[in-house]
């Protein structure tokens, strides 16, 4: 009689787990599901910077020409950051390249150097949600040449 | 309801890995070079004039490809900059060139194993998020076609 007790509370006990094991193969498959959703909105596009058109110089290096005893005076620091909703169809910040022609525009003497660029990346709390935010910051000397 | 317990649970560790890769970013610099690098087309000549593309030939057009990676949102903002110089330096000096110009700067988040960081992340609750960006920057080396004031001194025959 123990023997059969014990029996009907074996297989009582074995489908127990098997319907726990159902649920946690269900959850799992749930959990996956969304973190390919997550996955997928989390990918920011690619995207650059360039100043297509300009001819003022706008260097990353302490130089914007080729003669060394070239003489300068800075004019203002230079600083912009392009968010989110910035961007062109080429994918390129214009809030970045229309601040670096304004920057230099009206003398041919004028140059931003010594650039530093800033890129974030990343999808943020909001990232999962659809929205994006990557943002540039670009910063350097506007000088005027001499 | 312990469904929605677990499924609530996941979609904030979800969230929470995103907020870990939010700052992930990197900073682009070419601060040693003592020969322009510039984005636009122009750069200043030898007796301080503006010059554009008719006053210079490209001797080599570039690209360096650059990956940048961390293991969480700590680790990215400790080790952040890339400084460009070195390799710059090289492409100019290998080419003879004067200066770089034309120069473009492409990022990307890396997509591939996206799904097993992710998982990664959120298994260790955002203490390992792993996180990487690719950098492309392309440029043209140039060599200025007026001669440099040294050459035309070395011409003049001495009296």
């Amino acid at each position: 009689m123990a023997y059969i007790q014990n029996a009907q509370f074996g297989g009582n006990m074995k489908k127990q787990t098997n319907a726990q094991v159902n649920k946690l193969h269900q959850l799992t498959i749930i959990f996956c599901l969304l973190l390919i959703v997550g996955c997928k909105n989390n990918t920011p596009p690619l995207y650059g910077i360039s100043t297509p058109g300009l001819i003022n110089p706008v260097s990353m290096s302490p130089r914007v020409g080729v003669n060394p005893h070239q003489k300068f005076e800075k004019v203002k620091d230079f600083l912009v950051i392009a968010q989110k909703n910035q961007w062109d169809e080429n994918q390129r910040p214009t809030q970045v390249q229309s601040q670096m022609s304004q920057a230099v525009m009206g003398s041919e003497r004028k140059a931003i150097k010594d650039l530093y660029i800033t890129i974030i990346l990343g999808g943020g709390v909001l990232g999962h949600l659809g929205d994006k935010m990557r943002s540039v910051a670009v910063q350097g000397a506007v000088i005027e040449t001499y | 309801m312990r469904l929605i317990m677990v499924l609530g649970l996941s979609f904030l560790l979800s969230m929470a890995q995103g907020c870990a890769l939010w700052g992930a970013g990197f900073g682009l610099t070419a601060k040693k070079n003592d020969f322009p690098v510039t984005f636009s087309e122009g750069i200043f000549g030898h007796n301080n004039e503006l010059i554009g593309r008719d006053d210079y030939e490209v001797v080599y057009h570039f690209t360096i490809k650059k990956h940048h990676q961390a293991w969480n949102f700590i680790h990215a903002a400790f080790s952040s900059e890339i400084d460009l110089s070195d390799e710059f330096e090289g492409i100019v000096r290998l080419h003879n060139g004067e200066a770089i110009v034309n120069l473009k700067i492409k990022a990307e988040e890396t997509v591939d194993l996206k799904f097993a960081r992710v998982l990664i992340a959120i298994l260790t609750c955002g203490l390992i998020a792993p996180w990487s960006a690719k950098a492309s920057i392309e440029g043209d080396v140039i060599r200025l076609i007026t001669p440099t004031p040294t050459s035309q001194n070395d011409s003049i025959p001495p009296q």
